[in-house]
């Protein structure tokens, strides 16, 4: 990549200045640190143009964001809620929020999602984020998290279980159950 | 195709990730399954609720004056703010992101 080529793939990557703001903002859950990981994770990426192999520019980019982040989270040491923590006590079903009451969504307490979503250990909310909002694929979410395949579908079904037991209303007395029937 | 193997690649099904054969499997399952079909429902208006732009956070002015990206107003002759417009690889104009906040616990 010449010094003009480098140059322009530093201009398109900030097309996507708002995606990588969003992705950080919800995985650092402030503004400021966000806005830092941002920053940050464009220095990297053009120092690192030329280290670009091909694929999705976009998503390349969102893994930079989203490496950054994670330095920034264990280094605050707000990462404390992790997967491993919680993943045997908190795993509830859905199953028992399967009602049409609940799935009026559209009818949903937008606060109640966000409170939902922040509460989400970061791994969960990554994966949501990365595919529901930024629409990136299984492959590419994987890529960016360093984890199978199998994983980010996993914890796309456990995330988007407990944001319905949330948005059910049904979070506090159900979420205890224990069962796990997830595949991995 | 029974429920015990349709729910779980529900979630691929709807990310448009199950190759053609599957998904025409889970196609038909769910054409005989109420339980199946009121779960894909679920996890469909879900999916509308998460993907409401409004739920998206846009990029602060300020972090596009410390990237240099294009700031609305700028075209038209806006004033830049001191430090702002610089290019990628600028170092940090106002030292703030070595300082480190003291943070809330997380609820």
């Amino acid at each position: 990549m010449d010094r003009e080529e480098a140059q322009k793939f530093k201009q398109s990557l900030l097309e996507w200045l708002n995606d990588a703001y969003n992705l950080a903002r919800w995985l650092v859950r402030d503004d400021q640190d966000a806005q830092d990981a941002v920053q940050e994770a464009f220095v990297r990426a053009a120092r690192f143009a030329g280290g670009f192999r091909g694929g999705d520019r976009r998503a390349w980019l969102l893994a930079i964001v989203r490496n950054v982040c994670y330095t920034l989270l264990s280094r605050n040491r707000t990462a404390a809620d992790n997967v491993a923590f919680d993943e045997e006590l908190h795993h509830g079903s859905a199953d028992q929020a399967a009602d049409p009451e609940t799935m009026a969504f559209n009818r949903v307490d937008r606060e109640v999602l966000i409170r939902a979503l922040e509460a989400l250990p970061v791994e969960f909310r990554e994966a949501i984020v990365m595919r529901e909002m930024e629409g990136l694929s299984y492959q590419e979410i994987a890529g960016a998290a360093g984890i199978p395949i199998g994983t980010v579908m996993s914890r796309l079904a456990r995330a988007r279980e407990r944001l319905r037991l949330a948005l059910s209303g049904k979070a506090g007395e159900s979420g205890q159950s224990g069962r796990v029937r997830q595949i991995r | 195709m029974n429920c015990t193997e349709a729910k779980p690649l529900l979630h691929a099904y709807l990310d448009g990730e199950l190759g053609l054969e599957s998904a025409l499997e889970i196609e038909r399952h769910l054409e005989q399954c109420a339980d199946c079909a009121r779960e894909r429902a679920a996890l469909a208006s879900l999916s509308v609720a998460l993907g409401d732009p409004a739920l998206r956070f846009g990029a602060p002015e300020a972090l596009r004056r410390r990237v240099g990206a294009p700031v609305a107003g700028e075209a038209a002759g806006g004033a830049t703010a001191p430090g702002g417009g610089g290019g990628l690889s600028q170092a940090l104009p106002d030292g703030r992101l070595r300082v480190r906040r003291s943070r809330c616990s997380p609820s």
